[in-house]
């Protein structure tokens, strides 16, 4: 039987497309985690990819055959985000002094003080250590725009950080 | 204790990837970086390496010099002195290089025309990072304009330099302008190809001020001159996603709108043929004299050959 239904489950499409989405969220999820977190919050954030995620199981046609099926679901994630958020600053983890040799325990307050763009930017280039081109393409915006952005973020964070280089 | 910026947010980085990754139910790269797009970054960190590696070649050349030779820094003459204290000087300053940014800037493909040539200049958008000085052309308005860039200017975009103090010069091919520069995504509107059109779509844009135009020219072509910022006292925290857009270019890029502390000129000529070309330059932030002189030395140096 178990043999039946494997071969039952290669020769359905519906299966098969099962499979194809599975693998697209082990992909997309922890990059849509991260930009979404980034922007509202790591908790609405986690809530906003869960619904955006939802979403393109509902719609997988629509959303496979898009040119960019990440940042077509970031869109869908940040509306969501934008409803559901509780207050408009996004909430950031505090920052933990064990084991660090150093810690600035204003990095997420200044980080809040950012725009949303900005953030994004500034957190998915400079703490997860993506390029230039997965952050313009989850974005869904050209390298260029993300570099106004980073180089606007930072320059705010360094005068609200004060002292740093 | 010296600290980095980017340690910092590295450091916080790491730390919302642990707690991330001890949530139950997790897959993939703690890090949701795409394991198929390494190459770019393997690229970022072997330049940031191979600037490691001249940094540590020369501080070796120059302490085996200073070990083989100490009289030429002891006892020498005023000129060994100077040149040995030239050797270490190069020698901090290429290891602070090495530490400074990711994206510490690269030399470009394009070089430029020192000399008085009857070759055309290279495009200066052409290549990325760090601008030799010298006469550059920008040729993506059918038209070429030229213009002279000093030192330590580098490329940030496919349309824009940087320099001193968040100083820009940057060239644009503006095809929408917000009405309202504060509610920009709802307020995106198309404008015609004339600069008169540019023009008018900029001083009636809300939440922007601007001063009068003035007719002023590019080598015979005509243009009109104004300066935008935005207005004191407005409150980005009600505007679309914080910020403020002045205009939209040709592929969709907003232009984020510079606050009433920075400086934004702003330059349209009629390049004929239907082109318009919108040369601005200014700084997000506050420009000393000298900055200022340098982003309008390079204004100056504009011609259309």
């Amino acid at each position: 039987m178990a043999l039946l239904g494997e071969s039952e489950e290669r020769m359905n499409p519906v299966s098969a497309a099962t499979n194809e989405f599975v693998d697209f969220v082990r992909s997309a999820e922890p990059r849509l985690r991260l930009a979404l977190g980034a922007a509202f919050g790591f908790d609405v954030g986690e809530e906003a990819t869960a619904e955006a995620l939802a979403f393109a199981w509902k719609n997988w046609d629509r959303v496979r055959t898009s040119a960019n099926p990440v940042g077509y679901l970031f869109g869908v994630g940040r509306n969501t985000a934008r409803r559901s958020r509780r207050t408009r600053q996004p909430e950031l983890p505090a920052v933990r002094s064990e084991g660090m040799p150093w810690v600035e325990p204003g990095l997420p307050a200044a980080l809040a003080t950012l725009s949303e763009r900005q953030r994004e930017v500034v957190m998915l280039l400079h703490c997860f250590d993506w390029t230039l081109g997965e952050v313009a393409d989850v974005l869904g915006m050209s390298k260029g725009t993300v570099q106004v952005h980073e180089r606007r973020g930072l320059a705010r964070l360094r005068r609200e950080l004060g002292c740093l280089t | 204790m010296s600290r980095d910026l980017h340690d910092l947010l590295r450091a916080y980085g790491r730390q919302i990837e642990q707690d991330l990754k001890a949530l139950p139910e997790r897959s993939g790269d703690p890090a949701g970086s795409p394991s198929e797009q390494p190459a770019e970054r393997r690229t970022r960190r072997a330049g940031r390496s191979s600037w490691m590696l001249i940094a540590a070649t020369i501080a070796f050349i120059a302490l085996v010099t200073s070990l083989l030779f100490p009289s030429a820094l002891l006892e020498g003459s005023p000129m060994n002195r100077k040149a040995t204290g030239w050797v270490l000087g190069l020698c901090l300053m290429a290891g602070c290089t090495s530490t400074v940014d990711d994206s510490t800037p690269t030399i470009g493909s394009a070089t430029p025309t020192s000399a008085p040539s009857t070759a055309p200049s290279p495009d200066v958008f052409d290549g990325v990072g760090m601008v030799e000085p010298g006469r550059y052309r920008v040729n993506r308005f059918g038209t070429p304009i030229e213009l002279t860039v000093p030192k330590f200017w580098y490329r940030y975009a496919s349309f824009a330099l940087s320099g001193d103090g968040d100083s820009f010069v940057a060239f644009f091919d503006i095809a929408h302008v917000p009405t309202d520069a504060c509610k920009w995504e709802q307020s995106k509107t198309a404008i015609g190809p004339t600069v008169q059109d540019l023009v008018t779509a900029l001083t009636t844009q809300q939440n922007t001020v601007a001063t009068t135009p003035e007719p002023r020219d590019l080598d015979g072509h005509p243009g009109v001159y104004l300066e935008v910022r935005q207005p004191a006292g407005l409150d980005l925290q009600n505007c679309d996603l914080q910020y403020a857009v002045g205009w939209f270019d040709r592929v969709g890029n907003e232009v984020p709108t510079v606050g009433s502390d920075g400086f934004n000129a702003i330059w349209a000529v009629d390049l004929g043929d239907g082109q318009r070309v919108v040369i601005t330059w200014g700084s997000y932030q506050p420009l000393s004299d000298k900055q200022r002189a340098v982003v309008q030395s390079i204004v100056d140096s504009l011609t259309i050959p």
